[in-house]
């Protein structure tokens, strides 16, 4: 409890897992209402009742950044912010991002044509196709040999021919050991580290993978701050995959809104009550900054 | 607050309670059709839930 605030939840729509941190954010004594593309105009109308934060939960990507530069342009800051939104936007950016910052990250080229894509496999060998805005795990594949790239070329002719879903990524294919890590980090803080095991390469969640807690290692724990000092503090989805030859971790890719209403049974850590507290201490620290600025 | 809400699909009620949010999507327990809450003051109001799009997800 950080004294009572006015929060705003900016969602698509409010699944099971929005509610419980809009429950989460009122039980620490704050006044929260929930903006949607239907009712998001009212908040920037009430310019007496500014909300002190919106916490970014759309659950769609172009929506979410949207809406929070439009919070940011109407002065209201927002959790996470517009740029750290930007910079999980797409993991072409990401893939540069990270090069830029000497983050450890699988070998990455951007594809803007089909031709991109089989020069990268021959520079690369094993690779991962991935849309830049993809998510869910949908429409990546993996290409290891030549008749593979012939059938991913034979069927994007089919399905798009004019190559509007370009660009993609073409990602050196890290050997993992049946699984990845998904690290979520609240505010500056690893709350949760999660192995996710599938029989192919693909370990989403959302596409059958099972996942279990584990304890946080101090490679991972060291990329996460490396994200946090990156992004700033926030709520991020950190993905992070182990070479089974060599050990070496790599940094995949971080998403600005991380779910966890599939793993949160199993690890029992109170995701929404970490939402809420980093939600007031957010609000505390900017009055604090303010109240300095304007005392000074 | 609570009323009774009709599916707009196929007139069953939906299962609502006292505690309804704005943008909650509620599921007909009969035809299945996810309804998104649009008013919750002073009745409760569904509509048509938005459909899955390809930018939706983590």
């Amino acid at each position: 409890m950080t004294g009572s605030s006015r929060i705003v939840v900016s969602v698509t729509v409010l699944r099971p897992e929005e509610k419980r941190i809009v429950e989460a954010i009122r039980a620490d004594g704050h006044d929260v209402v929930v903006a949607t593309r239907r009712t998001y105009a009212a908040h920037f109308a009430q310019s007496e009742h500014k909300p002190d934060l919106v916490l970014m939960r759309n659950v769609s990507r172009d929506e979410n950044l949207r809406m929070a530069h439009l919070f940011e342009s109407a002065g209201v800051a927002t959790l996470n912010s517009a740029a750290a939104i930007q910079a999980c936007s797409g993991k072409d950016m990401q893939a540069m991002m990270f090069a830029r910052s000497g983050l450890p990250h699988p070998r990455t080229h951007v594809a803007f044509t089909v031709d991109d894509v089989c020069d990268a496999f021959e520079g690369l060998g094993d690779v991962v196709v991935k849309p830049v805005n993809g998510s869910w795990g949908r429409g990546i594949t993996r290409i290891t040999s030549t008749s593979e790239l012939a059938a991913w070329q034979a069927g994007r002719e089919i399905t798009e021919p004019r190559g509007r879903e370009l660009p993609v990524i073409v990602q050196q294919n890290i050997p993992k050991a049946g699984h990845d890590i998904r690290a979520v980090v609240i505010g500056t803080e690893v709350a949760v580290v999660i192995r996710r095991v599938a029989e192919q390469f693909r370990t989403n969640t959302t596409l059958g993978a099972t996942a279990e807690a584990v304890p946080a290692t101090p490679e991972v724990l060291s990329l996460c701050a490396r994200v946090v000092d990156l992004l700033g503090p926030g709520i991020y989805g950190v993905d992070i995959v182990q070479c089974g030859e060599t050990g070496e971790y790599y940094l995949l890719e971080i998403n600005s809104n991380p779910e966890f209403a599939r793993s949160s049974d199993f690890h029992e850590v109170d995701i929404p009550a970490m939402v809420a507290d980093v939600v007031g201490r957010t609000v505390t620290a900017r009055r604090d900054l303010i109240d300095a600025v304007v005392g000074s | 607050m609570s009323n009774l809400v009709v599916c707009l699909a196929c007139d069953s009620g939906l299962p609502t309670t006292n505690a309804l949010e704005l943008a909650e999507i509620l599921s007909c327990t009969d035809c299945g059709q996810e309804f998104e809450v649009i008013e919750t003051t002073p009745l409760v109001k569904v509509d048509y839930a938005p459909e899955v799009e390809e930018d939706w997800g983590e």
